[in-house]
């Protein structure tokens, strides 16, 4: 039998789909569902676990106080790094969306070639500039002040992040501006608003699901990354990536799991909450 | 209603000097256009009345008072864009309601406002619509709606009908000039098509590089063009430069290298010397086709062939072409003439002398 053009179409289209499934079930699907799994195994301190079905892992996570003050202070530091992610870089891209392209370009370039270096390299970049003794506070000890505390301490944490996740903010903000008609903004003016209330009724309401997008970026690998809080923040700024990571150091995998499942439920959470709050349409 | 004045109006950005020393004045209730090509500086001082662009010098006064240092939000005047900037997040009475909001006008007035401004235009019931669910001629009426529900002392257009089809634009233009006519509202409207302009304007500035090259009534600066610029660009397609190589009273001689030899009778007060450039011009609407070639009228009259003829409806155009010369002639006849010319026939053009102008080539 001829098969029709259109059934080879498609047949064609079902053949291309079949290296994206495999890939998204093996690296995906399929390691969510051993983590989930994981989660619920009995474990046995330093020997390893056994295969028997308990909710002991999830119940210490949300009744041990030691758990939830990591788990607030986790939360806490990602969504700040957020709010304050989306108020640093807003004037920066509204500034480069309105610019020539080519100035524009050349200037987020200059943005993201940082994303070329490690983020471990930066992060010990930054002890030098924020440390005891680093260069901030040696500037400040010979201007005769006192040294300011930037290391060690949720600050370090917090500005570490914003070292690293600025750029996700910025050139998601950037994109969504540069769709903002510039003679919307006009209309607004001509029809009696200044810049502040044009930006808060005008510019704001179309660009949520820019800033939806850049937040969920930002607040996922702010909660989920190990090497900023470990390296700027030290041991008495304990959050659930490092707790994940002294887990597995002790082969407590089940433990592990079920921190990882409430931190992804998490951050599900906290996108979904967001996303109402600014009305948006989540936009990946 | 205020009048605007515009006095020595500079704007430059970068190397290029949009707006060359530009004065004009809107009467109060005036319906002016400026008009011209692309580039020619009109949105530019358009934009610089609203205050969207600050001017490098020069001043804007609206109803006496200079507005030239006030912010953009402060001046009170009605701006509509050419590509109507609605807000799109917002529905049509959210739209209107916003200047409302802005200047803190009491919120018990704004439904009554706002289905007002609606029946203004014809478009009740549109109040819950968003942007998008609305055709191009819609858009633009809520726009001016927009603009007009704050009574503004202005009402200034940046090509408000340029991104409309043909027929819309026919129906707008009608629309634009009943809300003008009974609101009488300064108004100033800035287009590149000299149709809209000549059909609707009170007065016409017509701009080209930065300045203001004419102004006038759209008769005015129709049929009394001040130099070729003016002929070609408000559509007087016959235009042609050439050389006065003769002149016997009133009579003058012309030649160019798109022409045959022409004898033109000179417009009275003129006086033109021999070997003077010229341009020479003649209303396509008033040339007579006639198919016997008639060698006795040699004055205001030139023999050619008939490359096109082309019916439609209202009349017949032709095109006609002179043998080793590379010049054409476009003309409008009467679909009634008989024997209709045809393609290739032999045929003498024939002008009364009011059709027809001879000015002076100063560059």
């Amino acid at each position: 039998m001829k098969l029709n053009w259109r059934l080879k179409e498609r047949l064609l289209e079902g053949l291309l789909n079949i290296p994206g499934l495999v890939l998204i079930i093996t690296i995906w699907a399929f390691p969510l569902i051993v983590l989930v799994i994981n989660s619920f195994y009995t474990n046995i301190p330093f020997g390893g676990h056994v295969q028997e079905f308990t909710l002991e892992n999830y119940k210490k996570i949300f009744t041990d106080p030691f758990y939830v003050i990591i788990l607030y202070r986790t939360a806490i530091i990602a969504i700040t790094v957020t709010v304050l992610s989306v108020i640093i870089s807003y004037p920066v891209a509204y500034k480069l969306a309105r610019i020539d392209e080519k100035k524009a370009m050349f200037l987020l370039i200059l943005i993201v070639v940082p994303f070329l270096t490690a983020v471990i390299f930066r992060a010990f970049g930054l002890i030098y500039l924020m440390g005891n003794r680093g260069v901030i506070n040696s500037f400040l000890h010979w201007l005769g002040f006192e040294g300011i505390s930037l290391i060690w301490n949720q600050t370090a944490i917090i500005i570490g992040f914003l070292n690293v996740l600025l750029p996700y903010m910025l050139l998601s903000l950037y994109s969504s501006i540069k769709q903002v008609n510039k003679s919307v903004e006009e209309a607004a003016w001509v029809l009696g608003a200044n810049r502040v209330k044009t930006t808060w009724y005008i510019v704001l309401p179309q660009i949520k699901s820019g800033m939806v997008t850049g937040s969920i970026f930002v607040f996922a690998i702010a909660m989920g990354t190990f090497e900023i809080p470990a390296i700027l923040g030290g041991m008495g700024q304990m959050v659930i990536p490092m707790l994940i990571q002294q887990y597995v150091s002790y082969m407590n995998f089940p433990g592990a799991s079920a921190l990882a499942i409430v931190l992804l439920g998490f951050v599900l959470l906290f996108v979904g909450i967001g996303t109402r709050l600014v009305g948006g349409k989540m936009e990946l | 209603m205020a009048e605007v004045r515009v006095q020595n109006l500079n704007k430059s950005f970068g190397e290029l000097k949009a707006v060359n020393n530009v004065s004009f004045h809107a009467k109060s209730g005036e319906f002016l256009f400026l008009l011209g090509p692309s580039g020619c500086g009109k949105t530019t001082s358009l934009r610089t009345i609203a205050g969207l662009e600050e001017q490098d010098s020069g001043k804007v006064l609206v109803g006496g008072k200079d507005v030239s240092d006030t912010p953009v939000h402060k001046r009170n005047l009605g701006f509509v864009f050419q590509n109507y900037a609605l807000f799109p997040h917002m529905t049509v009475r959210q739209n209107i309601e916003f200047g409302l909001r802005m200047k803190k006008i009491n919120k018990r007035y704004y439904r009554e406002k706002v289905s007002e401004i609606l029946s203004l235009v014809g478009l009740e019931g549109y109040e819950d619509r968003k942007p998008d669910q609305l055709s191009g001629g819609e858009k633009q009426r809520i726009a001016l709606c927009r603009t007009l529900v704050l009574d503004p002392q202005v009402l200034l257009l940046d090509e408000p009908l340029s991104n409309l089809d043909a027929k819309l634009r026919k129906r707008m233009r009608v629309e634009l000039e009943n809300i003008q006519n009974k609101l009488g509202l300064t108004t100033i409207h800035v287009t590149h098509d000299q149709e809209e302009a000549l059909a609707m304007a009170d007065r016409i500035i017509l701009m080209n590089n930065g300045s203001i090259v004419q102004e006038g009534t759209p008769p005015e600066i129709y049929e009394k063009p001040l130099n070729g610029f003016v002929a070609d660009f408000m559509g007087q397609v016959n235009c042609y430069r050439g050389k006065v190589v003769k002149v016997t009273d009133n009579k003058v001689a012309l030649e160019s290298e798109k022409l045959p030899r022409i004898n033109v009778l000179q417009s009275d007060g003129k006086k033109l010397k021999e070997g003077k450039d010229v341009f020479f011009m003649v209303k396509k609407e008033g040339i007579k086709i006639n198919s016997s070639l008639n060698s006795s009228k040699e004055i205001n009259s030139v023999e050619g062939e008939v490359l096109v003829a082309s019916y439609y409806g209202s009349h017949i155009e032709f095109i006609c072409g002179f043998p080793g010369k590379s010049g054409q002639i476009i003309l409008k006849a009467p679909v009634d003439i008989s024997p209709v010319p045809t393609r290739g026939e032999k045929v003498n053009l024939q002008w009364d002398y009011d059709n027809a102008f001879i000015i002076e080539c100063f560059a």
